[in-house]
Formats: C-alpha cells, structure tokens, sequence
C-alpha cells in the first residue's frame, strides 16, 4: 500500500502541520511516513509545497504524475501542483486567493480538470467564520479526510490533531476538522 | 527531520563540542543542538563564520572530544582554508564535517557538490539516503574518524536534511574524556618541512581505508550503482517499471570501495545514479579502465546532471537506456509567486531610502533575507556573489566607475564577513557608502544569534558587539539610522552619498517576526487616497493591494506604517 499526497500553498498557511497531521495519523498506526518540504526563501510570502508519502515508499518526493491527492491550500497553488496528480485522483481546493505581490491583479486560470475528481471548498471563509483564519488548515484537513481515501481514519486524525496542536488551540482546531468534514460531504 | 536526526546521531555518539555557522538547508542542526548542549554536557557555539566554527570545533577533536561543525556547502568555501590543512593534521577524537549541499538551489547562489572537496582534501565521505541514515552514518562518521584520525565528511542534500520520516533512536553512548592539547609541532605546525611528511601520511592512510557501509542487493543482469537519496529513486524506478537489477548502494563515496571492482565484473551493463556530478561514475570508469573490465557504464549521458533528481527522472533515464518513449511531466503555466521581504520588513524602508537618496547609484549587496531587495519594485540589489562580496565588489567597483554607490550588507554577514573587505577600503582609500542593514538577528536561516546581539549559542549573555564600534575605530563615519524614520534615513544617505568618502549607514531596527519587535495594528486608507499608486509602485508590500482605483491595506500589515509616510496625500493612518 501507498498513498502519496501534495499540498500547496503560500508560506504561513500552515502547511506543515496540516501534512504533520496527517503523517502523525498514518504513523500512529504503524505505516512508514516520509515527509519533504520547503523551507529558507520560500517562507518568505513564496510558494510553498509539502510532498506526504505513506506506506511503502523509499523516497521523500512524490513522482510528478503519482499523486493519489493533491490538495491546493490558495487557489492558484492547486495548480501549481497539478502537475504531480495522477490521472483519476483527487483534487482539492481552496478558492481563497491571494494575489502574487509581483502582479496587479490576480490572473484568470481556467484548466481542463476533466482528468480528475474535484472538490472545491472556502475554507478560509468557514475558517473566519469559526473565528480565526488561522485554522483554515484543520478545515483543509477535514475536507481530506471526508473526501480522499486518506490510510487512517477520521478519528485517528482527530487523535493526531490532539497530539500535535498546543492544548489551547486544540478545540477549535477539532471544531474547525469538523467543519472540513462537513463542507465535503 | 533529517536534520534532527544527524543532530540525535551525534549525542548519541557523544560529541562534546558543536560549532556551526546557520546556513540552508543545515540550520535545523545546530538549532536543535543549541537546545540541549547543555542536558548533554556539549560545548556549543555559534561562530561568526564557517572557518572560524571549523577552527573550533577541530580544536576539540585535537584535544581528543568528539566534534561536529556544520554548514551549507558554500560554508565550505569559507572554512576551506583551514579544512585543506586540518585533513592532513588529523585529529584525535572523531570529527564530523557536515556539509549540507543544496541540489536544485532551493534557497542558494549555486549547487556545487561538495562531495569534490571530500576528494580535494582526501578525506572520507559519507553519504546518508534517509532520515533514518542521516542519524545512524553521523555515527559510523565518528568511528570512522576516529579509527582513521582524521576529519569525515558527513555530506547530505536538501532532501535528505529536510526529510520528515520515523527514526529509531539508539543508545547514548557516554564518553568521559578529558580534553588535551599533546604538543606535537612536527604534526601541527604545518611548515613544508613537516607538511610533506603529512601529505605522505594521509595517501597512505586512504589507501589503507577500508569499511563495510555500502550494501548490495537484488538481482539481474543489469548492475545499478546508486549513492546517497539517488538509491530511493533507483528502488521505486525498478518498482515502477518492473526492471530486475543488482544494487550496489555507495554510502562512503570517497574512497570508493574495492567492491565495486567485482560488482562490475558480474555485469555487462551498469548504470550510475547519484545527483549532481559525475563523481561516483568517473572514478567506477576508471576502475573498469584499471582492471580491463569489458562493462559498459552508463551516467550521466543519461542521468540528468543539474538539478535534483526524483522517481520521475530517474525513470526516464532507465527508459532511455531501455529505448522507451519517456514520461511526459505535464506542465501548467502559473505565474510566478517568488519570496518577497515580509510586510513591516525594516529592509524595505531601507531599500527605498537607497532608491531616493541615489536614485542613478549602483548598489552591490550579499546573502540574506535583504537579497530579495532585487525584487521589483524595490529594485535596489544589482548584485550578490556570496557573504560579505557587497563590500569588497564595492571596493574595486568604486575604483573603476563614477557612479554613486550605496552597498548593503546584514549585520550577520557583516561580522561574518564584512569586516575585512572593509579594512581595505579604509586602507585603499575607496569611496562609497555601506548601509548596515541591521535587524538584530541572523534573519534568513531563523533567527540564529550572533556577536550583535548580546546572546550565545548555549543561551548566555554577553556583552553585545556595535558595528558602529568597529567601524568608527577604524575612522569611517558612521551614522545610525532608525530605517522607519523614512525622511531621516532618506537625509543622511543622501548626505553620505555627496560626501565623496567612505562612510557607513547603519539602519537598526529588529527583524518584524524577532521576539520583542514593534508590531502594530494594520494601517488603513483613507478616502483620501486618489489612487496615485506610490505606495504600491515603490514599496512592493504584501500588504498594500488595490482595489476599485484605491489602495487598500490588508491584514498581512504588521503596521509599520512607511506607506503613510510616503503617501502624497496622507491618505494612510495608523495607531
């Protein structure tokens, strides 16, 4: 068994824990996790990419053309990272935009998604709406967990969730895994 | 992490003393090390440079501790005088080089392989695949060290130090040493006389190494040599296409085992994966060549050299050799979204103050966060060649054009290393400006400290170091400038600029995302604003959108509030 997952999005978006999640979850219950990711320049307002590879890999990079999920945290960066879906799988994402500095306004894409299987979500709006955008990332990671054929189950993820946010922050970010579940039903 | 793995490896090797400059992607090494120095009795600092952290950290392997300095592979340029010297020297207790190479440039100037320089100074080198081998070779890197006396060469790649994965700890092993400079000048004063007699010594050291890390597994006609991360592509390529092969796994890849010899002799075919150059493949050639073995050796002709490689391109160069038509990587064309200075970033105030103050100047500069001022708007980097250049280019560059120059350089880069270029400029006579972008941190790789700050890498304090100390005592006249005074920083680097003399701006105010830095609620626009675009045409803050003919200020604002003091018409207000 593999799966192998892509997220994308612009630094401060909370990637990283997203992806620490959901690897926290597949570990718990005992498959071989790998994850690689962006760092230096590319925390500074740059794209960010997280490759998340579960079970039987040898390599931290998901092969371009491979993915089981691709999940877009902003909506230009799902694109960004089509490239590594593979044909039939699933893709995630989220309409929050946020314009590239370097551009004056934020470009019309329009691709054939045909290929895929496709859920759109506002996580950033349900995320403001329970409060704090900071937690758009648990919606995201709900959403993945309704929707993709992730390897642990939702209440594993939710135990990974526990685990890994500061007590503090760990109800509304199970309030907002709740929310993601919702949105992809 | 990957990194903190190597970090792990060493503790439980029982190093004692750590040195390290920060530097992508090795920086989550020594951090994580500077948290538990001294729950584990080790010595650590962080050191102005990388030769200056080699020098220390080598000073406690000559006293017989275990050491470890770490650093990016152009690090190595820096420490190199002093790592040529020390591989012939040796050392007593194992020491550990960890240098972290940065295939694909994620965050450098280039992707040299240092796996060249294990080679130019003849010392072991060790290359882990995996998170799990990052801990387990730092290890084997201090035996082996320690076995040999001499220095090892820990070498990995972004994806290895940067590789997230399940470790499994071992033992700490607890060595209780007590630290001895044995005076031996006919080993350690490295004068022709005894320098001859060490470079005799180290060929026949190498030439007597022997270890037993390379593995071989698998079977077929088709032999595949894979070293460091290249052998994880090589196992999911071979799962991928259903290709049968036999293995061999370089893990020390300087000296190349005598294995391969017999490896080779069981093929007729045998492709040579490793990232970057071709290093492996040269010397399995001139194997082959030496022992007149009719294989035929395939590399880089059809593995990719630039760039790191992955499962997709190391397919496709199996596909190549196999004559099938390769995969096609299908590309969507998406702008650009490139890394940009932070919103409330002091960097930005400066490089528009540059821009005003000389708007037809050149302005040399150097690595840091402050590199990304070549980002239009701001436009004001015109170049960056390594640490501390901007001064010494500024050096020749003033010498050879009439052009107004302003230099910028980071306060880290500065004592890492500024100070002697500028020296030269004192003695040399060379006139330009340096602005010492100074953000009270060692921002780009984390917010490491260093002598600015007041703080150590064991979590001391000490007494700060003032640039302006320094260069004042070397007779340059230096102002000090608060960069989010717009109007006075503007005054004082035009002044500097007509003085026709060296002078020094210093621009102090602490990176915005540095624990106790001025941050404010988001500035707003009034209605005010006639849409005249200054503040989004000269600033380039994330912050400052525009939307329906008016600007418009976002939450990302960290209210630094420079936009309202350039805003024309006083349309920005703020706390």
């Amino acid at each position: 068994m593999k799966y192998d997952i892509v997220l994308g999005g612009v630094g401060g978006q909370g990637i990283l824990l997203a992806s620490q999640v959901i690897a926290q979850a597949a570990m718990n219950r005992g498959l071989k996790v790998m994850m690689a990711e962006t760092h230096g320049m590319a925390q500074r307002g740059g794209s960010v990419i997280s490759h998340v590879r579960l079970g039987d890999i040898y390599g931290a990079l998901v092969p371009e053309g491979h993915a089981d999920l691709v999940v877009g945290f902003e909506y230009m960066e799902a694109f960004r990272q089509l490239k590594f879906l593979a044909k039939g799988k699933k893709l995630i994402i989220n309409a929050h935009r946020i314009k590239p500095v370097t551009l004056e306004t934020y470009p019309e894409l329009d691709f054939d998604l045909g290929d895929y299987d496709v859920l759109r979500l506002d996580a950033s709006r349900i995320a403001l709406n329970l409060g704090n955008p900071i937690v758009t990332n648990m919606v995201i990671v709900g959403a993945m967990s309704q929707f993709a054929q992730l390897p642990a189950s939702q209440q594993e993820i939710k135990d990974a969730i526990r685990e890994s946010v500061p007590s503090q922050f760990a109800e509304i970010d199970l309030k907002a895994f709740e929310e993601g579940v919702r949105a992809a039903q | 992490m990957g990194n903190e793995a190597i970090a792990r490896g060493a503790v439980e090797a029982g190093v004692k003393v750590v040195a390290a400059y920060p530097g992508t992607p090795s920086s989550e090494i020594p951090n994580t090390i500077s948290k538990i120095a001294k729950k584990y009795g080790i010595y650590f600092e962080w050191s102005t440079n990388e030769k200056v952290a080699y020098e220390v950290a080598f000073a406690g392997a000559v006293t017989g501790l275990r050491s470890m300095v770490t650093m990016k592979h152009v690090g190595l340029n820096v420490a190199s005088d002093a790592f040529m010297a020390s591989a012939e020297v040796g050392v007593e207790g194992g020491y550990v080089v960890v240098s972290a190479d940065d295939p694909s440039l994620h965050s450098s100037q280039n992707e040299q392989d240092n796996r060249y320089y294990a080679r130019l100074a003849n010392i072991p080198c060790i290359e882990p695949g995996s998170p799990q081998e990052a801990k387990d070779y730092t290890i084997k890197a201090f035996e082996i060290s320690e076995q040999y006396k001499m220095p090892v060469m820990l070498r990995t790649t972004t994806r290895v130090n940067h590789t997230r994965g399940d470790v499994e700890l071992g033992d700490i092993l607890s060595l209780e040493r007590t630290p001895k400079f044995e005076k031996n000048p006919r080993r350690y004063v490295t004068v022709p006389t005894n320098a001859r007699v060490l470079r005799e010594n180290i060929i026949k050291k190498m030439d007597s190494f022997k270890s037993d890390l390379d593995t071989i597994e698998g079977k077929g006609s088709l032999g595949v040599i894979a070293s460091g991360i290249a052998y994880n592509y090589v196992k999911e390529t071979l799962l991928l296409l259903d290709v049968e092969a036999e293995i061999y796994k370089v893990a020390v890849t300087h000296p190349l085992s005598n294995a391969i010899i017999d490896f080779l002799n069981r093929h007729d075919d045998v492709i040579v994966v490793e990232e970057l150059e071709p290093i492996v493949e040269t010397e399995v050639r001139s194997m082959a060549q030496k022992e007149n073995i009719p294989v035929t050796i395939y590399g880089k002709d059809i593995v990719p050299r630039a760039f790191e490689l992955n499962t997709t391109r190391v397919a496709n160069a199996f596909r190549k050799y196999k004559n099938l038509p390769l995969e096609e990587v299908r590309e969507f064309d998406i702008p650009a979204r490139p890394p940009i200075l932070c919103p409330g970033c002091p960097h930005r105030a400066s490089f528009y103050a540059i821009r005003k103050a000389a708007p037809k100047g050149i302005y040399p500069s150097g690595i840091g966060c402050y590199t990304l001022g070549f980002v239009p708007p701001l436009s004001a980097v015109d170049s960056c060649l390594c640490m501390g250049a901007s001064i010494g280019f500024s050096c020749g560059l003033s010498e050879f054009v009439s052009d107004k120059i302003i230099c910028t350089i980071g306060d880290s880069s500065f004592f890492h290393a500024g100070i002697p270029p500028l020296l030269d400029a004192v003695y040399n006579k060379h006139t330009f400006v340096v602005m010492i972008l100074d953000n009270e941190t060692t921002a780009m790789t984390g917010h490491q400290p260093h002598p600015g700050t007041g703080i150590t890498g064991m979590g001391e304090s000490v007494r700060k170091i003032y640039p302006e100390k320094l260069t004042e005592a070397m007779g340059i006249k230096t102002d000090v400038v608060d960069p989010h005074d717009v109007k006075r920083t503007i005054e004082v680097l035009k002044e500097a600029v007509k003085s026709d003399e060296l002078r020094v701006v210093i621009a102090r105010r602490k990176c915005i995302f540095l624990e106790g830095a001025e941050r404010k609620n988001p500035y707003v626009v009034t209605d005010e604003c006639t849409g005249c675009r200054l503040c989004l045409n000269q600033l380039g803050c994330p912050a400052i959108e525009f939307v329906e003919g008016k600007a418009v200020i976002n939450e990302l604002c960290n209210g630094c509030g420079v936009c309202a003091q350039i805003c024309p018409s006083n349309a920005i207000t703020g706390d």
